[in-house]
């Protein structure tokens, strides 16, 4: 599994680093350029952001698509490993190519934050007082409602990137499910549209089952945190079903042609 | 004792949509021979060798491979050849060694090097630099570099020029180990039928003829070209 994952990813970096090294450097020297200049740069960061994150998406299927049904298909399904292992190791070095994505833009946008702060003569000090008075705030808003502290700045920020993540990644092994269903002789033409309806179509049957099983359910008392495991149970439940659908299908329907 | 190792075709058909590939074919292919696997296109064989290293699943009849199922044991106990070139396009000749060193118990780096030596290949070089002779070239000296059970080539000499087709052939006889089958799909027969030791002819998805070479030349008095030519006039 380590062998295939260390061949997944030593395919797949050169796609991203280049991106991921223009972006930093955009995002340290972004605060020092003119007034005007950051005009441009600031709004040109946020397009790239949103960018990057759609690119490596799309990155990720259509290598995993090239990967399995092309001719790059001939060597991933001729080592000697189970159908089962291979899949894995892509979904693996998906979820990962995923989280690094993620980490270089915060990453980005932190160093940004820090540094226009820092020029600006505010200090780190005075920066993280600013936090804390915003936490203050949503705390003060909540108890005006009458709620007790149901949620924090931190569980709010934290719980909405897992939530992006988590989804992000059950959409990712759906889609391997599906391109492996549309690339079987079971569907022999119009491949894309058959598999864009089936994208839909289970994930509709998967929020109808799957959201009101167990949307009600409180383990933890941060209502952020709170729906943030719930729906990585979720998650995990709908990843598990994927990944054997594909599993299953592999092993019995794959042509690769 | 009896050791060999064997492929075996029981009963196996199929077919994509309604063209029928393979019908109900019946061979055995036993480690200690190279076999020619010849037909004209659209015969069959990429169909009989996908089935054989695993590449298509949905098919009826039974395909055994040392008496199981295509499955990761077989793959690990066949090296193969497709008939196009199969590896990314960023790697380097040497990350494609060191990716079949990653992965196959069996792959002689070494030997691996002296081939691509003779063939005049230079481990630095990016794939995506090489001509397709070029590629064809270095898949054939990684496959011929492992000490598998069954060596499956398909159309190895397909994109090659005729004067390299003698060093490829001296190549894959001088690493061919005894103990191993050699399945050779081509249909540039004159030039590889001095290697054979046995022939499946296939037309129209079905074995019309498995002979051993000898017995068929002293029958037909003809080459296995000649005999090849007859079989299939169009």
């Amino acid at each position: 599994m380590l062998k295939l994952l260390k061949f997944e990813l030593l395919g797949n970096y050169r796609s991203y680093f280049h991106t991921y090294l223009f972006y930093l450097l955009f995002c340290i020297i972004a605060p020092f350029a003119s007034n005007a200049l950051q005009n441009i740069f600031i709004p040109v960061l946020g397009i790239s952001s949103v960018a990057i994150m759609i690119s490596v998406f799309i990155n990720i299927i259509v290598n995993f698509c090239k990967s399995m049904f092309t001719k790059e298909g001939y060597l991933s399904h001729t080592l000697p490993y189970k159908g089962s292992v291979l899949l894995a190791s892509k979904f693996l070095s998906a979820i990962l190519w995923l989280c690094i994505t993620i980490l270089v833009l915060i990453g980005g946008i932190l160093i940004l934050s820090l540094l226009v702060t820092l020029r600006s003569g505010i200090s780190v000090k005075e920066l993280y007082s600013g936090l804390e008075m915003a936490n203050a705030f949503i705390r003060y808003e909540m108890a005006l409602e009458g709620f007790h502290e149901i949620f924090t700045l931190k569980s709010m920020i934290s719980s909405g990137l897992i939530l992006s993540l988590e989804s992000l990644i059950s959409c990712y092994m759906l889609i391997f499910m599906i391109a492996i269903l549309v690339n079987t002789p079971i569907i022999r033409s119009y491949k894309t549209p058959i598999g864009i309806v089936l994208f839909f179509l289970i994930t509709m049957i998967f929020d109808r089952i799957g959201i009101p099983a167990i949307e009600n359910i409180r383990l933890v008392e941060d209502v952020m945190y709170n729906a943030a495991l719930i729906h990585g149970i979720q998650s995990f439940i709908q990843c598990l079903i994927c990944y054997l659908v594909s599993v299953f299908v592999m092993n019995r329907y794959l042509e690769i042609n | 004792m009896n050791d060999k190792k064997c492929i075996e075709f029981e009963n196996v058909s199929k077919s994509y949509g309604s063209k029928q590939a393979l019908s109900n074919v019946n061979v055995k292919l036993e480690t200690g021979k190279i076999i020619g696997l010849l037909g004209p296109n659209g015969s069959g064989k990429t169909t009989m060798i996908k089935i054989i290293n695993g590449l298509l699943r949905s098919y009826q009849g039974t395909c055994l491979i040392d008496g199981q199922l295509p499955n990761e044991v077989s793959k690990s106990m066949i090296s193969y050849l497709p008939d196009e070139p199969y590896f990314q396009e960023w790697m380097k000749i040497k990350d494609a060694l060191n990716l079949f060193r990653d992965h196959y118990q069996d792959f002689d780096w070494a030997l691996c090097m002296t081939l691509l030596d003779r063939l005049g290949l230079d481990p630095n070089l990016k794939i995506k630099s090489c001509s397709k002779g070029m590629k064809e070239k270095f898949q054939l000296a990684l496959v011929m570099s492992r000490k598998a059970q069954f060596y499956i080539l398909d159309e190895p000499l397909g994109g090659v020029d005729p004067a390299a087709r003698e060093l490829i052939l001296d190549i894959i006889l001088k690493n061919y180990n005894e103990n191993s089958c050699l399945l050779i799909s081509t249909h540039l027969i004159s030039d590889i039928e001095k290697i054979f030791d046995e022939i499946i002819f296939l037309k129209n998805g079905e074995v019309v003829l498995q002979k051993n070479c000898e017995e068929l030349r002293n029958e037909t008095g003809k080459s296995v070209d000649e005999t090849f030519r007859e079989v299939f006039k169009c």
